[in-house]
């Protein structure tokens, strides 16, 4: 054993003073008897005058010599000297999603992980470090490393559940950077593993402990909601939305849909085991107004329970075809719903009087300021034309972009396309071996869908994922549609044509104020909540829906293990790994020996006197 | 009177009788059997006649039938000399119940069963106020059972004043009340300079000895704890101790220790000993431990 402050021997100085007190007489209550000849076998103390006394056998200045010698002790701060391993360094996530705010476990699964990780902080000893991550939509960084263990406590009692999906990829990237190059690393994963992305992961030699929390149970949940004009009937709005059962007992419910708070539908569903209902309500609707689609369901998970989406009383939307003739694309443009097309030969920029442009085939020689649907074109400030390519194959597309919606590559060959590099702002969506045939974009809230070949020169305007495929890039293109977005998703929209403040009203009733950007874009990212966000400038006002509809969320079964890339399988672990003692202060123990001896002194005064 | 003894304890205490195990030695007349002749209805011998013999106790009879003159002898008849030795010290004033008290009402009893067996009652009290000396001489030589009223008048006026000298006491009693006879002590014998003497004083008289210990509840089981300073109320010595509920037992066995060797001591000499709390109902005491102890049947 060594001392880290040997000098505190000298504070063993005051053993003597407690002698002295032993030596003091005490203070005594005089009380009158009869005679003091009954009382001669308890004279123990002498009668002399002077203030000391002899010393005698006394226990309780035993015990108040061993306990000040503890102090003492404890004062020189005593640790056992073992092999030296280096401190741990903890990164512990906190699954903060919608889903662990499921009541399957009392009181919430959130604060179930939060007991858990608050025995992870005990466990710390002096040396070790702990970052804290908060993951939900995003991964926040809410405790940069620290041994502090009442700042780990405050910061785990401040953690909130949010409204939003679970993305624990970038949490458990973001804590492999941070253990990298770092010896002795526990990386601590509170969840109840609902995100599917952790796949794309590849474990390595990351010391990742999966506590599981949560068990599962009954939870109905709305998993889509759409609201779109009705085909047949003009006036009507149709509202399409998925229930699914996430669990193994079929389940029933209310489900009411009101607009603008007023009851417009209300019906019973029932959902058999593991599937899913679709539902759909016709509305007729006269003014702009919210869809709120709830399920009276009292289930473990509340937050999937409630749907709003805003349907406008849009106008048609206005678009111009620059085209030298291209009927299949004019064909599939007229056939998309409320769009008003306007067919020119050579480009002239109209400016905002349409909503976006296609250009087929040609070269503008300005570049359109509005939303662009450009096909086998280019623009000279953002591609690098590098000749063309014959017959590229498409070896890959993202399916799950909106723009490739139901949208199937599968048949399609293309004779000759450009081999043109886009923009980093670009997403290639559809690629060859040597260059992308098809990407998507959005610059300075300008978006773009560019398409590297000529579809005449191609088979897919003979294939049906064309028309689909020209109806989902109207939408994209369309600035008004973007209104309802997920939990976590950033809202953007071009309000005006230069900055000006906003005030954002949240569903909670709080507000936040921002401001636009130089081109009167409102990028909001503050959209941890669901429900209706209402953004006020100047005199105007805009609402937009923000939901969960996330069915991964709703299938709130709390995973027992994690798979982890192609190999890897992370188990639940049930404890905390408790770490060997090394180099372990001891002054705690004797302090706890010191109090047990005070509480003992204390009984035996009282036993002598009472 | 009333404050002393009960109206039906004194019917009780006229039905008792003090007993004596030796005759009377006193000079007095009285009704206690004693070795001298005199004049009794009691017969206790002849002898011959010698002139100068009253002829009233000639045996008219025994001259008829043997022609000789003999004289008929009777038992003289004397008085019992009671002496009650009271500690009226500051010691004896604790107690709920006052041992000082507690001791009177057995004074009283004592004195009211002699007087109505017309023996002398002296009492002693100890030490002696000097506001209390003629009221002291008013308790010595007590005759009768009239006398009582006022008896136990002078004993409801006694009070209890200073320092108590038991050894001195006892053996001034002894000097002073030659004729042996029933000599009673009531005391708590907390006496820093011991009993042993005096009781052997009055026990080398010849006097028939009952010693009654009264001490108090809470000597016997004190109820103050922690760390005390004593103060003797006699002598006002100090004495420090610390004690508590743990301690209790040891206390009790030295009280009983102190107890059993005073109790010894007596038993050794044939002196009655009796222990009494001072909050002993007094009928208890006096009707069954006294009467059993041999005091009075």
């Amino acid at each position: 054993m060594n001392f880290l402050t040997p000098e505190a021997l000298v504070f063993a100085a005051t053993l003597p003073v407690v002698v002295v007190f032993y030596l003091l007489k005490r203070r005594r209550v005089a009380r009158l008897v009869s005679s003091t000849i009954l009382w001669q076998r308890f004279l123990n103390e002498t009668q002399a005058s002077s203030p000391f006394q002899k010393l005698r056998h006394n226990w309780l200045l035993v015990i108040q010599l061993v306990l000040l010698a503890l102090a003492v002790f404890a004062l020189t701060r005593p640790y056992f000297a073992g092999k030296l391993e280096g401190s741990r360094f903890i990164v512990a996530i906190l699954d903060v999603s919608a889903s662990m705010q499921a009541t399957d476990v009392s009181p919430s699964r959130l604060a179930q992980a939060k007991a858990e990780a608050a025995k992870l902080i005990e466990s710390m000893h002096d040396r070790d470090r702990m970052v804290l991550l908060l993951a939900g939509a995003v991964t926040e960084v809410r405790q940069s490393p620290t041994s502090a263990k009442a700042a780990l406590r405050s910061v785990l009692g401040q953690a909130r559940a949010t409204d939003s999906p679970t993305h624990l990829l970038d949490a458990v990237k973001l804590a492999q950077n941070l253990t990298r190059n770092r010896a002795r690393t526990e990386v601590h994963l509170f969840s109840d593993g609902a995100s599917p992305d952790l796949e794309e992961f590849e474990l390595q030699d990351l010391n990742l402990v999966y506590h599981r929390v949560g068990e599962g149970g009954d939870n109905l949940g709305i998993v889509s909601l759409e609201v779109r004009p009705h085909p047949e009937q003009a006036g009507q709005q149709a509202i399409f939305a998925t229930v699914a059962n996430t669990s193994t007992n079929s389940l029933s419910s209310d489900v009411s849909l009101f607009f603008s708070e007023r009851l417009v539908g209300n019906r019973r569903v029932r959902v058999g085991a593991t599937n899913t209902a679709s539902l759909v309500f016709i509305a007729s609707q006269n003014t702009n107004g919210v869809f709120r689609l709830e399920l009276k369901s009292s289930d473990a998970l509340a937050v999937d329970n409630t749907a709003s989406v805003l349907s406008l009383a849009r106008r048609n939307t206005r678009a111009l075809l620059v085209t030298r003739g291209n009927s299949f694309l004019e064909r599939a443009l007229r056939s998309v719903s409320k769009l008003d097309l306007d067919v020119e030969a050579k480009f002239t920029d109209p400016g905002a009087a349409v909503d976006f442009v296609v250009l087929d085939d040609v070269v503008p020689s300005v570049w359109p300021s509005g939303n662009v649907l450009a096909i086998h074109t280019q623009s000279t400030n953002w591609f690098q034309p590098s000749g063309s390519i014959d017959g590229p194959p498409i070896v890959d597309w993202k399916s799950t972009h909106p723009l490739l919606r139901f949208v199937n590559f599968d048949n399609v060959q293309v004779a000759k396309a450009l081999a043109a590099k886009p923009p980093a702002w670009m997403t290639p969506l559809v690629e060859s071996p040597s260059a992308p045939l098809l990407a998507a974009g959005e610059n300075n809230g300008q978006r773009t869908v560019w398409i590297g070949f000529n579809p005449l020169d191609s088979t897919w305007p003979m294939r049906v994922s064309f028309p689909i495929f020209i109806a989902n890039a109207v939408d994209w293109l369309n600035p008004d549609a973007r209104t309802s977005i997920r939990v976590g998703e950033p809202f953007h929209m071009r309000l005006a044509s230069e900055e000006q403040s906003v005030t954002i009203e949240l569903p909670d009733g709080s507000t936040r104020e921002t401001r636009t950007t130089t081109t009167g874009e409102l990028i909001f990212g503050d959209t941890f909540q669901q429900g209706v966000y209402s953004a006020t400038f100047g005199t105007n006002a805009l609402l937009f829906c923000v939901n969960l509809l996330n069915s991964d969320e709703s299938r709130i079964r709390s995973r027992e293990s994690l798979q982890l890339g192609e190999y890897s399988t992370v188990e639940a672990t049930v404890e905390a790994k408790v770490q060997a003692n090394v180099d372990k202060e001891a002054w705690r123990w004797i302090a706890l020996i010191c109090l047990g001896f005070i509480l003992f002194e204390w009984w035996f005064y009282h036993r002598r006197t009472a | 009177m009333a404050a002393l003894i009960s109206p039906h304890l004194l019917k009780r205490l006229e039905q008792l009788q003090l007993l004596a195990r030796r005759r009377s030695k006193s000079t007095a007349k009285g009704e206690r059997r004693s070795g001298a002749r005199g004049q009794s209805v009691e017969f206790a011998d002849y002898r011959n006649y010698v002139p100068g013999d009253d002829l009233r106790r000639i045996d008219w009879n025994i001259y008829g039938r043997l022609d000789r003159l003999f004289l008929k002898l009777y038992e003289e008849e004397r008085e019992l000399p009671v002496t009650i030795f009271l500690d009226a010290s500051e010691s004896m004033s604790f107690g709920q119940v006052s041992k000082f008290d507690f001791a009177r009402q057995v004074t009283a009893a004592v004195g009211y069963v002699a007087l109505c067996g017309f023996d002398r009652v002296t009492v002693e009290p100890f030490p002696l106020g000097d506001d209390q000396v003629s009221l002291a001489g008013e308790l010595r030589q007590v005759r009768g059972r009239k006398s009582s009223i006022r008896f136990f008048e002078n004993l409801a006026k006694l009070k209890v004043a200073g320092t108590a000298d038991l050894n001195q006491a006892l053996r001034r009693g002894a000097m002073k009340h030659r004729a042996p006879g029933v000599s009673v002590i009531l005391s708590d014998f907390l006496d820093p300079a011991g009993y042993e003497e005096g009781i052997k004083a009055l026990a080398h008289r010849g006097s028939e000895i009952h010693a009654v210990q009264i001490l108090s509840p809470e000597e016997l089981e004190p109820s103050t704890y922690g760390d005390l300073k004593v103060i003797d109320s006699e002598t006002g010595a100090e004495q420090e101790v610390t004690f508590g509920k743990y301690r209790l037992k040891t206390y009790r066995a030295t009280v009983q220790n102190y107890c059993l060797r005073l109790q010894e001591f007596c038993r050794s000499r044939g002196i009655c000993y009796q222990l009494s709390r001072s909050d002993t109902l007094i009928d208890d005491l006096l009707l069954k431990a006294m009467r059993t102890g041999g005091m009075w049947r």
